[in-house]
């Protein structure tokens, strides 16, 4: 055997046939991986290990820069690369509920205290579930002593616990040296390990950004719904606090009463190139947990960058300008915005309208952000279609496409699809278009570049012009609607076909839930004893309450089942999915002053 | 009202929770997988691989090939990485017989899991030829879990099971639970699929 470092303080009696086929594996590991003598260097400083930590935490990646190994039922190989102990215990490391697994808390706060779990039944399928844990016959708390650095290291390696329970098979079983092993437990330390900024023992700051040149009666809807949503939380929060806070007036600490929530108004003025400055000055004087809702004359970019460098939850920006990215963590937008306009008219062309592949596609944009997103958002899906490139004419600013260049255009391109990513204009060009000489087969337009007024275009032009409509078409009468329309008018949040209340209204799900001020503690008695209890791990699934981590808020959304929106068709959640509304319909319109929307396609083409 | 119901809600996942936590000496005779033979008749519907292409779910079925099922979904945590772990692993057992068996996993989560997402997702877990991930609407989806007797509402609850398919007639082995590699391979065996 090369130099193994087994911890000396296990025992190798009580340890199953895991762990002897780990060690076996173990020492079977070549030198480059396991090289003899790391596992005496010393640490590296604290920022370094953090780093190297989180590396190990999220990427699955050894300091040294190889995968780290694991084996999941002793013969099944786990590589790091595809999944490591984020997808599990999640970025806060409070742990997650998923595929009918917990994955329990494995920040050092909770794994250095002792820990309750209740003794666990499997359900019977014909008998209905008991009413609660205490009806539970033979309830007995499970417990594990605080965990040691040398105990924690065997339950990583070995999945023994340190009440020697052999942990479930899903927890992979990791080969780490010593040295690689501190690292991890050093960066286990310092998850989660202090409530983020933004917290005190009476309330929890937010802000909501307003910059530049919004429209008064936008910014009023968006402000009224999110003081009927903190309104809603702080009228319960006191309900709860009555007997906590002994009169109200001594405020105990947040993680044992329900701290209220504010807002505060963050204006931005003058040009968007002096937007983060102001940002980070408000953020300087006030120090908020996240930011809800806001508005912006232009693009979210400069709030996107200051929510992820400073790791700020954004919740819900109502925005047609998203920043679109795979990787982002820290905004969570509505939708795509403008750019799922166009995404979704070149996937409905390719897999519904099934065009040829040699297809041509004259595509107009206008010299503003919108119109150049949406023709983003188009390319984007084209190209991955492996379609040929459009012909792009692009308008000055402020330009108007004149009759005679639209048909000198036409006349030059043929072209078999005609994208009139206009605004203003959108219904004089399909007016020309209609009047001939040769009507085109197909033209795409974009709601939002036309500002949702789809009653512009043309009756003439409706037969062979396709909208991108990013909204749900009908308004039903299910319990969800009634209900939400209900809640909307008695908490005096206006309705508009703005939309605004109709997204935000969401908040009362990704914000109003995960605080939710549960009426029944499961366990009262453990409260304030410094045991990580039951009621906790219950609370951990759905709420953040005594969890107050940014992360943590973030983790417990991506946990959050589909539901349905106002607004929108559908809205759905998944860990790192940042827009949570996936559609966008392709419609036609009926003719008349009043139209029907024609559906042509799903809410989401692929 | 609103609360109880979510107190309510909260103690299911809770209770169904629980079995994962049981511990291993509890049930140290009984495997750590449940198998089951079922019928069970497709729907007929066409779903989308990872090429973008689409897939009747009849041909894939009938197509003379052993086929294994599993459900999953891209930024899915937990079961997934583990389900695909299995897989992976089985591909990598195989070794030269890789391609005698048609690994299949079908999105619960359409949609988000596009042709992209999903190409990504098996290129993350190493996948070779002979594993495709499956995506389709949200209807088509439905009656596909439904078809398996594994329709489930909400995606996050989604549990750990694996079908296995050999050429001819309806019948599958189910499996809840996690599988070794080897276990995984007795099964396969067990369909009467030999390599
Ligand atoms: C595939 C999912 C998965 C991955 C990946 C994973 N874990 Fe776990 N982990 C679990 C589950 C599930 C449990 C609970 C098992 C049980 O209690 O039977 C657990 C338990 C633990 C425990 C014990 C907690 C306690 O209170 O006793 C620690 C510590 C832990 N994991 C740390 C890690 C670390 C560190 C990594 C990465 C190196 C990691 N886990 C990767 C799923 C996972």
């Amino acid at each position: 055997m090369h130099c193994l470092h087994i911890p000396t303080s296990l025992k190798l009696t009580g340890i199953s046939v895991t762990a002897v086929c780990l060690l076996a594996l173990l020492s079977l590991l070549p030198l480059t991986v396991w090289s003899a003598g790391t596992g005496d260097a010393p640490l590296p400083p604290p920022e370094e290990v953090v780093r190297l930590g989180e590396k190990m935490y999220r990427d699955g990646l050894f300091p040294s820069g190889g995968e780290v190994q694991a084996v999941i039922r002793d013969d099944v190989q786990v590589n790091s690369a595809s999944f490591s102990c984020v997808s599990c215990h999640l970025r806060s490391g409070i742990g997650s509920i998923e595929g009918q697994i917990l994955s329990p808390p494995t920040n050092g706060l909770k794994l250095y205290k002792p820990y309750y779990q209740y003794n666990p039944v499997f359900p019977e399928p014909n008998k209905p579930p008991p009413k609660n844990m205490m009806d539970r016959p033979g309830a007995k708390p499970l417990y594990r002593p605080a965990y040691t650095d040398e105990t924690l290291a065997a339950v990583i390696r070995f999945g023994v616990n340190p009440s020697k329970r052999e942990l479930n098979p899903v927890m992979p079983r990791y080969l780490l040296d010593d040295r690689d092993m501190s690292i991890l437990i050093a960066y286990l330390k310092t998850l989660s390990a202090e409530h983020s900024p933004g917290v005190s023992k009476k309330e929890i700051r937010f802000a909501t950004v307003i910059a530049g040149d919004v429209p008064t009666e936008r910014r009023s809807e968006m402000l009224a719904i999110l003081d009927a949503v903190i309104k809603n939380h702080n009228t319960k929060a006191k309900k709860r606090n009555k007997n906590i806070n002994l009169g109200g007036n001594r405020y105990v600490e947040a993680s044992f009463n329900y701290p209220f929530f504010t807002l505060s108004r963050w204006e931005l003025t003058g040009p968007p190139a002096t937007w983060r400055a102001q940002l980070d000055e408000y953020y300087r004087k006030e120090p908020v947990f996240a930011l809800l809702g806001g508005m912006a004359a232009g693009s979210w970019q400069p709030m996107h960058e200051f929510s992820e460098q400073n790791k700020i939850p954004c919740l819900l920006p109502v925005t047609d300008l998203p920043v679109i990215s795979e990787s982002d963590w820290y905004t969570l937008y509505l939708s795509r915005g403008a750019w799922q306009e166009g995404d979704s008219a070149a996937r409905y062309l390719h897999r519904i309208a099934e065009l040829p592949q040699d297809t041509s596609v004259l595509q107009i944009i206008e010299d503003s952000a919108t119109s150049r997103a949406v023709a983003a958002g188009f390319a984007g899906a084209w190209q991955e279609l492996m379609r040929l490139p459009p012909v792009t004419v692009k308008l000055g600013h402020r330009e108007q496409l004149s009759p005679t260049a639209l048909r000198q255009l036409l006349r030059k391109e043929k072209p078999d699809v005609i994208l009139l990513w206009t605004s203003g204009q959108t219904g004089a060009i399909l007016s020309e278009l209609a009047v001939g000489p040769e009507v085109p087969k197909r033209v795409h337009v974009s709601s939002t570049l036309l500002n949702h007024r789809l009653v512009e275009i043309p009756d003439r032009a409706r037969l062979f012009t396709f909208i991108s409509y990013p909204y749900r078409i009908d308004e039903v009468k299910e319990p969800f609607h009634v209900n939400a329309r209900a809640w909307l008018k008695k908490n005096a949040a206006p309705v508009t076909d703005q939309r605004i209340s109709a997204n935000l209204f969401t908040l009362t799900k990704v914000l109003l839930e995960p605080f939710q001020v549960v009426k029944r503690d499961f366990n009262p008695a453990g409260q304030g004893n410094g045991l990580v209890i039951m009621e906790e791990q219950f609370e951990m699934m759905m709420h953040v309450r005594r969890n107050y981590y940014r992360d943590y808020l973030l983790d417990v959304i991506d946990m959050m089942a589909d539901t349905k929106s106002l607004a929108f068709e559908r809205v759905s959640f998944g860990p790192g999915q940042r827009y949570i509304s996936k559609g966008c319909y392709i419609i036609k319109l009926s003719p008349g002053d009043k139209p029907n929307l024609i559906r042509e396609s799903d809410w989401v083409i692929h | 009202m609103r609360h109880y119901a979510r107190i309510a809600v909260a103690l299911c996942l809770l209770i169904v929770a629980l079995p994962a936590l049981v511990p291993v000496q509890a049930r140290a005779e009984s495997k750590q997988y449940k198998r089951s033979v079922e019928g069970y008749q497709m729907p007929d519907v066409t779903l989308i691989n990872q090429e973008g292409k689409n897939v009747r779910l009849k041909n894939l079925v009938e197509s003379g090939k052993p086929v294994i099922v599993d459900f999953i979904y891209g930024t899915c945590t937990t079961i997934c990485p583990v389900l695909s772990a299995c897989y992976i692993s089985l591909q990598n057992k195989l070794g030269a017989n890789t391609p005698k068996v048609h690994l299949v996993s079908i999105s619960i989560d359409p949609e988000n899991d596009s042709p992209r997402v999903m190409r990504d997702y098996l290129k993350r877990y190493r996948a070779k030829t002979g594993w495709d991930f499956l995506t389709g609407s949200r209807k088509d989806i439905d009656a596909v879990m439904r078809g398996f007797d594994a329709y489930i509402p909400n995606k996050m609850s989604h549990y750990a099971v694996t079908f296995i398919h050999k050429p001819g007639g309806n019948s599958w082995i189910r499996i809840n639970g996690i599988t070794s590699t080897s276990e995984f391979i007795e099964e396969i065996k067990k369909a009467d699929i030999s390599f």
